[in-house]
């Protein structure tokens, strides 16, 4: 074992994986950023040159800026993603907690029932979905889909947190009962901080699907008031022409918001881990 | 002050009877130890009585009032358990004071209750750590204080000890039998150890299969068993079983302790 640690030829080959690895997989982000600098004719000429002095073009970021409102869309997608991330982690957990905590008839099945939306893609429904939406006048609201994105997001979520709550102490919890704290507060207080890694798991499982959606946007809200910036950056995309310049550029952009959340959760994701301290 | 009756108490899961209805009492001031091998429902026992499991039949009562339908933090009761259990976000300090703070005790009284459990203990210099930052040994002090602080009736340990390496138990033993002399408070300690239960009970409650084998003193349950089990159970090393028939006796079994027997 030591001397595998040690190994120098076996640290560079495990690197060298690593680094081929990252590359592959931020190649996409890297064109896409890079040539949103570009000018068009630059963009199809040489699609892998960085931007010199005279490729470089802000056009896209400038049509982006001037059509359409994207700072609003922007906005719209925050809010999307942001309101489901909190339904999902507030309900997904409570509904985890329920399922590890407490004995009841039918807990197991109810666990079952409760993941089984893991398997079944919530897009089958849309039809349904949309007579619902519809029906109770939340068409081109942003309520509609933090609705449908909340339950989207919650069988993983469920599944995730209860696994992650069993393994909090049940000595813990009755601690906390001999204490005199309610139920809420065991949850809150002390349950939750617990499995704080999971909970950054989950948001991070959850968040990039909401973020990247097209079709729920499309079908449910597809009002210049409501789009998200998915949709939005589809009008730069036309069945003839496309405006790479603009595409890219609102891609680039796309990218920051949910890389800022991510990092935030990732660092929970890691103080999670260090403050590991439950016995 | 804190005298525990059970009568004809049960708990089933399901269609499974872990306790078959036990009556016990426990007198005010007394040490009282269940023992028996895992799985004997003694911690069950125990977590009835702390109000983390429901009775399915029978009473629990303390100084004489039923408690089965009381919440835990209202039976006036503290519990140490084997995993510690202390709140890793709060400070030793506030792991302690946490349920006078629930229970809306002013601050003062909360800083002197908690002072004088960890002068007691010895934690004072700890008072402003997290659970992280101490030894094993510590965390199960700051268990016991945090069980002092609230001035229980009864103080209920689910094999507080069994975390702790050798040393630290012979230690932490002593010091929960000084405890309990300080204190003069009703104690129902749950162990599998006989050797804790011998030092520590002044009364040992021994279970098998959710009954009650015996109840009684020490050296009582030591020199006069009322079965085999007990016989065999209590005492280390075991006692030695011979069929009575091979020596010409009437009875079925004759137990000899080992050190009764001369080569």
């Amino acid at each position: 074992m030591s001397q595998a640690r040690h190994s120098i030829t076996r640290s560079i080959a495990a690197h060298g994986v690593l680094i081929l690895w990252t590359v592959i997989a931020l190649f996409p982000v890297f064109v896409t950023v890079v040539n949103s600098f570009k000018s068009r004719k630059a963009i199809f000429a040489e699609p892998l040159a960085l931007p010199g002095p005279e490729s470089f073009d802000l056009v896209g970021y400038a049509t982006v800026l001037k059509q359409g409102d994207f700072f609003q869309y922007f906005l719209n997608s925050m809010t999307v993603t942001v309101g489901s991330l909190f339904f999902v982690l507030l309900f997904g957990a409570m509904a985890a907690f329920a399922l590890s905590e407490y004995r009841f008839r039918g807990n197991g099945l109810m666990g079952l029932y409760l993941a089984l939306g893991i398997m079944i893609p919530i897009r089958l429904g849309t039809v349904a979905i949309l007579q619902m939406m519809v029906a109770s006048g939340l068409v081109n609201t942003l309520t509609a889909l933090v609705l449908v994105y909340t339950a989207q997001g919650l069988p993983l979520a469920v599944f995730i947190l209860s696994e992650f709550m069993r393994n909090v102490s049940a000595d813990l919890k009755n601690a906390g009962r001999i204490d005199g704290l309610s139920e809420y507060t065991i949850f809150f207080r002390l349950v939750l901080p617990l499995v704080r890694p999971a909970m950054a798991t989950v948001a991070v499982f959850t968040l990039i699907p909401i973020w990247n959606d097209l079709w729920f946007p499309l079908i449910l809200a597809p009002s210049e008031a409501t789009k998200t910036i998915t949709l939005g950056s589809q009008v730069f995309i036309g069945q003839f022409v496309t405006n790479w310049n603009a595409v890219l550029a609102a891609l680039s952009l796309a990218i920051v918001p949910v890389l800022i959340l991510y990092l935030i959760f990732s660092r929970q994701l890691i103080r999670g881990i260090t403050a590991g301290a439950v016995k | 002050m804190g005298a525990l009756t059970l009568s004809q108490v049960t708990k089933s899961f399901g269609s499974t009877d872990v306790i078959k209805g036990v009556d016990l009492r426990v007198e005010d001031g007394e040490f009282c130890v269940f023992v028996g091998p895992s799985g004997c429902g003694k911690s069950t026992l125990l977590r009835m009585i702390a109000g983390l499991e429901d009775v399915t039949s029978g009473d629990v009562a303390i100084d004489g009032a039923r408690i089965n339908d009381l919440a835990p933090a209202k039976r006036e009761i503290a519990m140490v358990f084997q995993s510690y259990a202390l709140y890793p976000h709060l400070t030793v300090r506030d792991n302690m004071g946490l349920a006078l703070k629930q229970a809306g005790v002013p601050k003062a009284e909360i800083q002197a209750a908690t002072d004088k459990a960890a002068a007691m203990l010895s934690l004072a210099p700890l008072m402003e750590r997290r659970p992280a930052e101490l030894s094993g040994g510590q965390r199960q002090r700051v268990a016991i204080g945090r069980a002092i602080v609230r001035r229980p009736k009864l103080f209920l340990f689910d094999e507080p000890l069994s975390n702790l390496d050798a040393a630290l138990r012979v230690q932490t033993r002593i010091e929960i039998a000084r405890l309990h002399r300080d204190l003069g408070a009703t104690m129902i300690y749950v162990t599998h150890d006989q050797v804790e239960a011998m030092t520590l009970a002044h009364k040992i409650v021994v279970l098998r299969a959710g009954k009650v084998e015996q109840v009684g003193r020490p050296m009582d349950l030591y020199n006069d068993p009322d079965n085999t089990f007990v016989a065999g159970f209590i005492g280390s090393p075991q006692m030695n079983f011979l069929k009575a028939g091979a020596l010409g006796l009437r009875s079925d079994t004759l137990g000899i302790r080992p050190e009764h027997l001369e080569i």
